[in-house]
């Protein structure tokens, strides 16, 4: 047989046959964890799509390899690797890891033949009769008239109207379709992606420059030429074919062996919705494969015709089978069912179309052997998990193969195989979907194990600002579950991108200092060694340093702008007074107070600051020996593991304040000043994007006055590149108030063996409860995600998994990769080293 | 709970029905046109076309194979029609067209060993000799205008062989390739005599 496309041009193929097809590619729609509503509206959409259809199309899911170098090529994107050495070592570095990796994507296309109106009719065959006389004969081919070329891009034109835009159909180009008819020849085999929009060299890779664009494979049903000269082939054992391109064979690529399998026979009950997306199931089984549907659509007067005639033929079977034992008339009678089901269907619904659908699918192998048992594993999946019957009729493989190609007509085969539904029912198999999570580019942060065939999540949080979303990021899971190690890594993508890094740590081992220690120039606040001074008056500007010394010695001195004491602090903390008096640090101005100032009551607040400055930690802000934070750092880190801070009860009833050890006011009040200062040169610079990450944000959350100034960083942050970066263990209570968890858009859910803590967490993600996966969801959290060996611990393998809601509303399983570079991989790992054992 | 989460999903249940069962009815055949049923039936239409076409051509070509009689033939030819019946009951009558699938069993056992390329069947041959005649024009063409003459080459004779290189009448535009040829033919008598 000879490949039916003679003519392309733009998405449109002329084929032997007379047949002009028109091809798009179709973006899917997201869909993975989505909540049911969400995948109720993407049924839908597929439902518009299937009745703006005539006649046949044919719907294609390509499974292709990404390659390593478009993954790295989308980290790189945007970002100056001269100003940003750091992030081209983790380039570099995550090119070596993702070779390693089998990543892989599906493409989808949908391909549909044009009508022959009027004359067309007789000419079309007529023209292709002469072509096919004419290459017979070997005479030059003869290009298409401009006419029918306007022609059939207009009727194109209009079947693409019809499409849903949620679909963004986009017109292939001749050098895709090149890559489709190429592709169906080497399946199994090294590819290139296909060619995407403004991929230039691809696209000249592809174009033809002569007539046999499209490679002629040899054709082998049996893979025969496998076995010895005199060797009999069973064709019943053997149902495989061998497609070799003899082009690829002279640049030493081996031969593609495909096993093809079609649909045979579907669940009698049907499959409830969700999870009747059985072509969304196959990338769940580990088996490379591509689908094709086969569809023609058939109008409602045609199948209620159609159906008429079934239950006269019910009736007369009825009458043959009359004496038969039950078992024939069970099958009558649920026939007979249906049909009266599938009558009531279509009279409810006046737009309602029968779609005819015929599933093909192939299953490639390295070898003749290896793709058959591909496809009876995925046959074996496919009859467990969906009751759904896949066959390989014997002496069928090649026409199979040539069905999923586009410009090749329908057979009696094919149409063998139809199975019928209704539009309303086939669009709950939902087909142009993807579980795809993140945008184009960006950091890539995590694997996309939402399906056994992973792909690379790119989160670019610093890069959402400038679409108009919020870049701030919550990670939630129990202890030990991997949410520092994620939030370090997304913070090192983020720095070494220009950015800057302010970060909380009150860990006992420091791990945020480990891990900014790797950043030049990094400035690490430690309040058990102080190097640096958090003097607001000397590490903010003179504007806003007065308002955050009143602010933190409100809180740390308990007093009040109503009271006497608060009134003085008021007057002297302006800077027309400090300036007036040369005060430039907070020891200046206790001394000032206690020796100069006349206003009431400023001794006592002075011989009360004094109290505090006499404290270790009090060097951090009154010791003027110290030098200040340099705010454009490009990470600050505050140590504060031993500050502690007073309890929502402690600060709720009277005594248990009154009697508060000056070490936990001193803490609150200088949580306070750290947010306060993080909130200040996040937004000072609007250019420079800016990451307060906040591990354990419990801590900080407790106080009232934190949460007003981490709500300002979420609702504020888009405009200024200010990404608040927090984690916790139970989003309901640890992140403050509502308004601020609710606007935070990213979220990532750990591991939580505790059920109440799972359950808020699926709920966090946007899946409430009444969601039919919300169960499962919770048991996948609690068991299935990166589990604990009671000895060993979680897995190399199985660490950093999470459910991630991405900010765009796409929920999915991921894997966090740590950094690439192993110094930096090193430096994000915060798991305590194990005890030393005596020999 | 957050506000996000709250939605409403008290639609009713969906459920992807495929109705093929109702449009590819098993047929059978259990009654005749008269009314009467047919025993042992009702059969599948496959039955019912394979069992007729060996009771026919069993009844046409009984001169050729019927020498045992007229009962024992017609018994035979029973059970010729029983066995039929009886294998085409294993064949599924929702299942594919049995003649397709026989032809296109066929198709695959008698097919082509290396398979085909574009429309024609490749076939092997078993290894032979590559014969050919060849003519080569190692000169200037005639129909092309004369190159301006070469400067004489000055060859060094292989002294392993020792041969010595004259300056030979007619020499004086070939090549050095053509110059060494005409010396080995010069010093070969059978290449002389071609």
């Amino acid at each position: 047989m000879r490949h039916p496309i003679v003519d392309m041009t733009q998405h449109l193929c002329w084929t032997s046959s007379g047949v002009v097809w028109a091809t798009w590619r179709i973006s899917p729609v997201p869909y993975g964890r989505r909540p049911v509503k969400e995948k109720r509206d993407v049924k839908r959409l597929h439902r518009t799509l299937w009745r703006s259809l005539t006649g046949e199309a044919l719907a294609l899911g390509v499974s292709v390899a990404t390659d390593p170098v478009a993954v790295v090529e989308a980290q790189i994107e945007g970002v100056d690797l001269d100003d940003c050495p750091d992030w081209a070592l983790e380039a570099e570095a995550n090119l070596d890891r993702l070779e390693g990796l089998p990543l892989g994507e599906r493409v989808f296309y949908l391909s549909v033949p044009l009508a022959n109106p009027g004359t067309k009719r007789w000419s079309a065959s007529w023209d292709a009769s002469m072509g096919r006389l004419r290459d017979g004969l070997q005479l030059p081919r003869t290009h298409r008239s401009a006419q029918e070329i306007r022609f059939r891009i207009e009727q194109a034109r209009r079947l693409q109207a019809g499409i849903p835009s949620a679909f963004d159909p986009r017109r292939v180009t001749v050098a895709e379709q090149v890559w489709l008819a190429a592709h169906a020849q080497r399946r199994g085999m090294l590819d290139i992606a296909p060619p995407a929009v403004g991929d230039d060299v691809t696209a000249a890779l592809l174009t033809p420059k002569s007539g046999v664009a499209i490679p002629e494979p040899i054709l082998d049903e049996g893979a025969k030429s496998d076995t010895a000269p005199k060797a009999r082939v069973n064709p019943v054992t053997s149902r495989v074919l061998k497609v070799l391109d003899p082009r690829a064979m002279d640049l030493g690529q081996p031969s593609s062996y495909q096993a093809l399998l079609v649909m045979t026979d579907t669940p009698a009950g049907g499959m409830r919705f969700p999870g009747a997306e059985f072509l969304g199931h196959l990338d769940n089984w580990g088996v490379d494969v591509d689908w094709a549907v086969r569809l023609r659509l058939n109008a409602r007067e045609k199948v209620q015709r159609a159906n008429r005639k079934s239950v006269r033929e019910l009736d007369d079977q009825r009458d043959q089978q009359d004496g038969q034992a039950s078992t024939g008339q069970h099958e009558l009678d649920t026939a007979g069912n249906l049909l009266t089901e599938y009558q009531q269907k279509m009279a409810e619904d006046r737009l309602e179309v029968e779609v005819e659908h015929t599933v093909i699918l192939a299953v490639p192998g390295g070898d003749a052997a290896e793709a058959q048992d591909n496809a009876n594993q995925l046959a074996k999946h496919m009859a467990d998990d969906a009751d759904l019957r896949v066959e390989r009729p014997v002496g069928t493989q090649e026409e199979l193969w040539w069905a999923m190609q586009i410009g090749t007509p329908s057979t009696r085969l094919i149409r063998s195989y139809a199975q019928f539904a209704t539009s309303d029912g086939f669009a709950m198999a939902v087909p142009f979907t993807t579980t795809k999570l993140g945008g184009r580019r960006g950091h890539p942060l995590c694997l996309n194990i939402s399906s056994a065939r992973p792909g690379i999540v790119h989160l670019d949080p610093g890069g959402y600002p400038v679409i108009g979303k919020s870049g701030s990021v919550a990670w939630v899971g129990e202890l030990g579950a991997g949410k520092s190690v994620g939030m370090k890594t997304l913070a090192a993508g983020m720095v070494d991108t220009s950015g800057q890094l302010l970060a909380i740590d009150r860990s006992a081992e420091g791990e945020w200092a480990t891990f900014a220690a790797t950043i030049t120039d990094s400035v690490i606040v430690d309040i058990k060694e102080p190097k640096y001074s958090m003097d607001p008056l000397r590490v903010l500007d003179k504007d806003q340093g007065p308002v955050a010394a009143q602010s933190f010695l409100t809180q740390l001195l308990n007093t009040s702008p109503q009271e006497v004491r608060g009134i003085t602090l008021g007057q002297v903390l302006t800077p027309q007074y400090l300036a007036q008096h040369d005060l430039m640090s907070m020891r200046q101005v206790m001394n000032h107070l206690a020796v100069d100032c006349a206003l009431e009551q400023a001794t006592e607040l002075a011989q009360h600051m004094d109290n505090y400055a006499r404290l270790t930690w009090g060097r951090l802000i009154f010791d003027e020996t110290l030098p200040p934070v340099d705010p454009h750092s490009p990470a600050v880190v505050w140590r504060t593991y031993g500050m502690e801070q007073p309890s929502e009860r402690d600060l709720s009833e009277q005594h248990l304040y009154r009697s508060l050890r000056p070490e936990k006011i001193f803490g609150r009040a200088y949580y306070h000043l750290m947010v306060s200062c993080a909130r200040r040169w996040a937004f000072a610079d609007r250019s420079q994007v800016c990451v307060f990450a906040c591990d354990e944000a419990h801590d900080i959350f407790s106080n009232p006055e934190n949460v007003d100034e981490l709500v300002f960083f979420v609702r504020e942050g888009r405009r200024a590149k200010a990404l608040l970066l927090v984690g916790s263990h139970d989003p309901d209570r640890d992140f403050g108030s509502e308004t601020g968890r609710s606007l935070i858009p990213t979220r990532f859910v750990m591991r939580q063996t505790d059920l109440r803590l799972a359950q808020t967490s699926v709920r966090f993600l946007g899946i409430s409860e009444e969601d039919p996966e919300f169960d499962s969801m919770v048991e996948e959290l609690m068991q299935d995600t990166s589990p604990a060996d009671p000895d060993l611990g979680v897995p190399e393998h199985r660490r950093g998994e999470a459910f991630l809601r991405d900010a765009f509303g796409g929920v999915g399983k991921v894997k966090v990769l740590a950094p690439a570079r192993p110094d930096r991989a090193a430096a994000v790992h915060s798991t305590p080293p194990k005890s030393h054992s005596k020999t | 709970m957050p506000a996000e989460t709250e939605q409403s999903t008290a639609e009713p249940l969906e459920v992807l029905r495929w109705y093929t069962r109702a449009r590819k009815i098993p047929r059978f055949v259990g009654k005749a046109p008269g009314g009467g049923r047919y025993p042992g039936g009702p059969y599948t239409i496959t039955q019912a076309v394979g069992a007729a076409a060996v009771l026919i051509a069993g009844q046409q070509t009984m001169s050729v194979w019927g020498r045992f009689g007229v009962l024992p033939n017609l018994a035979i030819l029973a059970v010729a029609v029983a066995a039929t019946l009886f294998g085409l009951k294993l064949v599924k009558p929702s299942g594919r067209d049995p003649v397709s699938a026989l032809l296109a069993l066929m198709a695959v056992t008698t097919s082509n060993r290396w398979g085909h390329h574009g429309e024609r069947k490749i076939i092997t041959r078993t290894p032979h000799a590559v014969r050919h005649r060849v003519n080569a024009l190692m000169g200037p063409s005639p129909t092309q205008p004369q190159p301006d003459p070469l400067p004489e080459p000055v060859l060094t004779p292989p002294k392993s062989r020792g041969v010595l290189v004259e300056s030979t009448p007619g020499l004086g535009n070939r090549t050095v390739v053509e110059q060494l040829l005409a010396q080995v033919r010069d010093h070969d008598p059978k290449a002389r005599n071609r």
